[in-house]
């Protein structure tokens, strides 16, 4: 247990709290980067310095992707739980991922790893079920793909640097496709909700049309 | 050097192919051409090559080079087939997009590499195939979409990280050897639709005629199941003994994908979803060497995985053939089909007798050493019951197209070359487009009512693509497909149009406002093989269309009255007739949605339902004079018997791969790149 990993590790878990539980789609999207950014950290031993600056390049792109989502969110986003219920969820998950594993896996990497891993996931999993919000669908899936690489942190040890670049890869990708959604959801139903693509919009009611054409 | 220099080439063409999309032209000359380059670079591949970079390494196999070969040239004939119809801008990006991502995962030394790659690859090729058209239900579908590929990655990852390939240094309990199998059993059922998740196919079918089957539904699917076979042979086999209660639930849901996915099949109205659900239901058999994970068993899986891949972009060519041949997909609607068009029917055969194979051929003993390894012993009975029974669907349809020929069949044009339409020009033998809902993905939206059946005697329909919202190019075509078999008296006439207010939102108007375009068509009056005026003889009707958020009226003002709303970013106007004195021909409008948002006062409105508008007008065709002018009547006239070439060359190539040709079996079974050796010189582990 290492204090830079135990403190990464703390911040990820705030960040993902933040994320799937902020109401506000801006403060959700602060909580995201942070989640990305810190989770690298939550490693022992450290990755090396390019397979580092990468996954921050990587996770600073998503990010900023997931910004551009968040502007166009109209309506509250987040857990309807609350952020208290999903930090007590959260607590929950990190102290059981301190526990040795009932299913006999020997860890290769740091015990705050799992913690924080299985935290993520447990935060992301309701969301990732039964989204119908874009930007809660697209932030509750990096969070899951962030808790399940801290899991493979912890179990499997620190990546390699091609894995590194692969993750990277990954999560940039994720984030493209949450704002590329995001866009067309918007564009197709005013909101970023699911439910409203294709609906008719109040106050949208056609016009009448020009004299001499038939409705 | 030979890796390094394909994803450089690949992703090079991916972008120039995406950057050049909006234009028709010049995007299907750099999509193709992309293609062909990337086709070329993968036969550079040279087996064996090993790059190393940030710590890890990629090492190209004679397997990892056969699938994406595979995947690429049936896939690249897919969108042959689909340019002949109505070019799906977006095809060849995703299909170049997937491909670098795809070639990364079969050639990574680490499992979970390799999932991440196939992740990127899914989402990628998943988020350019469906953005556009884009309707309320492909946005739908594509969030369904991004939701299931990164589950399926982190299901992967989380299989692959419980029991990581490097088992043999690192003991695991029993538990969690079974826990990982089910979980990534669970990835790859998800990835190939299987039941319970094959709603999926009849989804993407819908969203994505061309591509929905060959990429997203076989080839990305089939590379997981690839990586995640690997990950299975180093991390469980060696203690597979014991896990009894873990087999038996991944065969129970490999025998319920081809039970309930056959059964399924035959329950279809629509070729599409027939053929999609006969693939799901073959796929089964990755389920079931998940269930073997007999070594044996897993390179027959790797020889019989090309086959699928082939297969699978076979049948989608299939079926884009016959809808645009017959004008229409319903099995019942279908009668006959085969004394119609032969080609195609002996291409069907093909692909399934590719899919079934014989003693022998890759799919076949592939199919034996799986289920063998299942029973425990050799079982070939089983093996057969295990390839017959995902084709009844197929079977089905050769009976209904064996039969007598219905009234689509008597009025589809046949397959024989129309030369002479290069010599006499369109107004005598040009077949343009036929009417058809998915013949054209523009503005097609699932709510898309089924094409009106045709009377063998009835003029040639007449349609009319309003929108292609992001290229704002319109299209507008009339069917020839009413004439005699080789094109004379066949009305037709082509029709282009030009972007009339696509953009409504683009010149700052609010929501709701009125966009009126006008479109008039015109055609030849003549039917009796004499040249008519320059301009094109008498309008067939000219009218407005009206378009509003979310509904549009159309009316023409010669002829009789018509009218049509645009609902959904769609205008039906069928079965309305827009009938000038002589014609009598059925016409069918449709519209895309145009998303978009504006600014109001400093406030940034998104605007959800858009109307689009398109200027419709007709020429007529100079006659047939030139080289370039006779060789472009040439291809209008011909594209039913060119589409069936493709077919016939893709069952060909799918039969070869079966047979398993081009060293199939060998390098199938050569060890992966992520063996344990591989894995222990891994840094950090």
């Amino acid at each position: 247990m290492t204090p830079i990993a135990v403190a990464a590790a703390a911040v990820v878990v705030l960040g993902a709290v933040l994320g799937t539980g902020a109401r506000s789609a801006r403060v959700a999207t602060l909580g995201l980067t942070m989640a990305l950014l810190f989770s690298p950290f939550v490693a022992d031993p450290l990755p090396d310095t390019l397979a580092l600056a990468t996954r921050l390049v990587g996770g600073t792109l998503a990010g900023y992707l997931l910004l551009v989502t968040s502007r166009r969110a109209v309506a509250p986003v987040g857990s309807p739980l609350g952020s208290l219920a999903l930090l007590a969820a959260a607590g929950a998950a990190a102290v059981a991922g301190f526990q040795p594993s009932i299913l006999g896996l020997a860890r290769q990497g740091p015990e705050e790893a799992m913690a924080a891993g299985l935290a993520c996931l447990i935060l992301a999993l309701p969301a990732v079920v039964a989204a119908r919000d874009t930007f809660r669908l697209g932030a509750s899936l990096v969070v899951a793909l962030t808790g399940i690489l801290l899991v493979r942190a912890a179990l499997v040890g620190s990546p390699s640097g091609a894995e590194e670049v692969a993750i990277t890869f990954a999560i940039a990708t994720l984030g493209g496709a949450v704002a590329f959604l995001g866009a067309v959801t918007s564009a197709a139903g005013g909101t970023l909700s699911l439910d409203d693509v294709g609906a008719r919009p109040d106050g949208a009611r056609p016009a009448a049309p020009p004299a001499g054409v038939p409705r | 050097m030979s890796l390094l220099a394909f994803a450089l080439v690949t992703t090079a063409a991916a972008a120039a192919a995406y950057a050049t999309r909006n234009w028709r032209r010049a995007g299907t000359v750099v999509g193709f051409a992309g293609l062909l380059l990337t086709l070329l670079a993968t036969l550079a591949i040279d087996a064996g090559e090993r790059f190393e970079a940030a710590g890890g390494a990629i090492e190209a196999t004679a397997y990892g080079r056969l699938f994406v070969l595979v995947g690429l040239v049936s896939t690249t004939l897919v969108l042959v087939i689909a340019r002949l119809t109505a070019w799906q801008r977006n095809a060849p990006a995703a299909v170049l997009g997937g491909t670098v991502s795809l070639a990364l995962a079969l050639s990574s030394p680490e499992a979970a590499i390799g999932l991440l790659a196939c992740g990127g690859a899914a989402l990628i090729a998943t988020l350019v195939a469906l953005a556009a058209p884009l309707t309320p239900s492909r946005v739908r579908v594509l969030a369904r979409e991004v939701r299931g590929a990164a589950v399926g990655l982190i299901l992967g990852l989380a299989a692959v990280s419980l029991v990581p390939a490097s088992e043999v240094a690192v003991p695991v309990g029993r538990v969690a050897v079974g826990l990982a199998l089910l979980v990534a059993v669970l990835a790859v059922a998800q990835r190939l639709a299987s039941i319970p998740f094959h709603a999926r196919a009849s989804r993407l079918v819908e969203a994505a005629p061309a591509l929905g089957l060959p990429l997203l539904l076989a080839w990305i699917p089939a590379a997981w199941a690839v990586v995640l076979l690997d990950w299975a042979g180093t991390a469980i086999i060696p203690t597979i003994d014991g896990f009894d209660l873990e087999r038996l639930l991944v065969a129970s849901l490999a025998v319920a994908t081809v039970v309930l996915g056959a059964t399924a099949a035959l329950a279809q109205d629509e070729i599409e979803k027939a053929t999609a659900y006969a693939m799901v239901a073959g796929g089964s058999l990755v389920i079931l060497a998940f269930a073997s994970l007999d070594p044996v068993a897993r390179d027959g899986m790797r020889a019989w995985l090309p086959a699928f891949v082939a297969s699978a972009a076979g049948l989608a060519a299939w079926t884009i053939a016959i809808r645009a041949a017959f004008g229409t997909g319903r099995v019942d609607d279908l009668a006959g089909w085969m004394r119609r068009a032969p080609v195609l029917a002996v291409a069907f055969a093909g692909i399934g007798i590719a899919l079934l194979g014989w003693p022998g051929a890759a799919t076949w003993e592939g199919r034996v050493a799986v289920v063998s390894g299942v029973v425990g012993s050799p079982a070939p009975v089983l093996a057969v019951v295990a390839g017959v029974v995902p084709l009844l669907a197929l079977v089905r349809l050769v009976i209904v197209g064996a039969g007598r020929p219905g009234p689509a069949a008597i009025a589809a044009p046949g397959e024989r070359p129309r030369w002479g339409a290069a010599v006499l020009g369109p107004a005598r033998g040009a077949t343009v487009r036929q009417a058809s809902p998915t013949e054209s993905e523009t503005g097609v939206d699932e709510g898309a009512g089924p094409v009106p059946e045709r009377d063998p005697g009835a003029r040639p329909a007449v349609r009319v693509d309003l929108a292609d919202e992001q290229a704002g190019v319109a299209q507008a075509a009339i069917a020839g497909a009413g004439g005699s078999p080789d094109g004379r008296g066949a009305d037709g006439a082509s029709a282009d149009a030009e972007p009339h207010e696509v953009d409504p939102l683009g010149a700052g108007k609010s929501p709701g406002s009125t966009q009126a375009a006008a479109w008039t068509t015109s055609r030849p009056t003549t039917t009796d093989g004499s040249t008519p005026d320059a301009d094109g003889g008498a309008p067939a009707a000219a009218g407005t269309v009206h378009a509003k958020s979310g509904e549009a009226n159309a009316q023409p003002t010669s002829g009789q009255a018509a009218t049509g709303q645009l609902d959904g970013g769609q205008a039906d106007a069928d079965p309305a007739r827009a009938d000038p004195p002589g014609a009598g021909a059925p016409w069918r409008g449709r519209a895309g949605l145009t998303p978009g948002a504006h600014r109001e006062g400093g406030r940034r409105l998104a605007i959800p339902r858009l109307s689009a508008g398109g200027s419709v007008s007709a020429r007529r065709e100079p006659a047939g004079d030139g080289a370039a002018t006779s060789a472009r009547y040439l291809l209008e006239a011909n594209r039913v018997p060119i589409r069936a070439a493709v077919v016939l060359l893709l069952a060909v190539t799918t039969l070869l791969v079966a047979a398993g040709v081009f060293d199939l079996r060998q390098a199938a079974a050569e060890p992966p790149p992520r063996g344990i050796a591989a894995l222990a010189s891994a840094p950090g582990r």
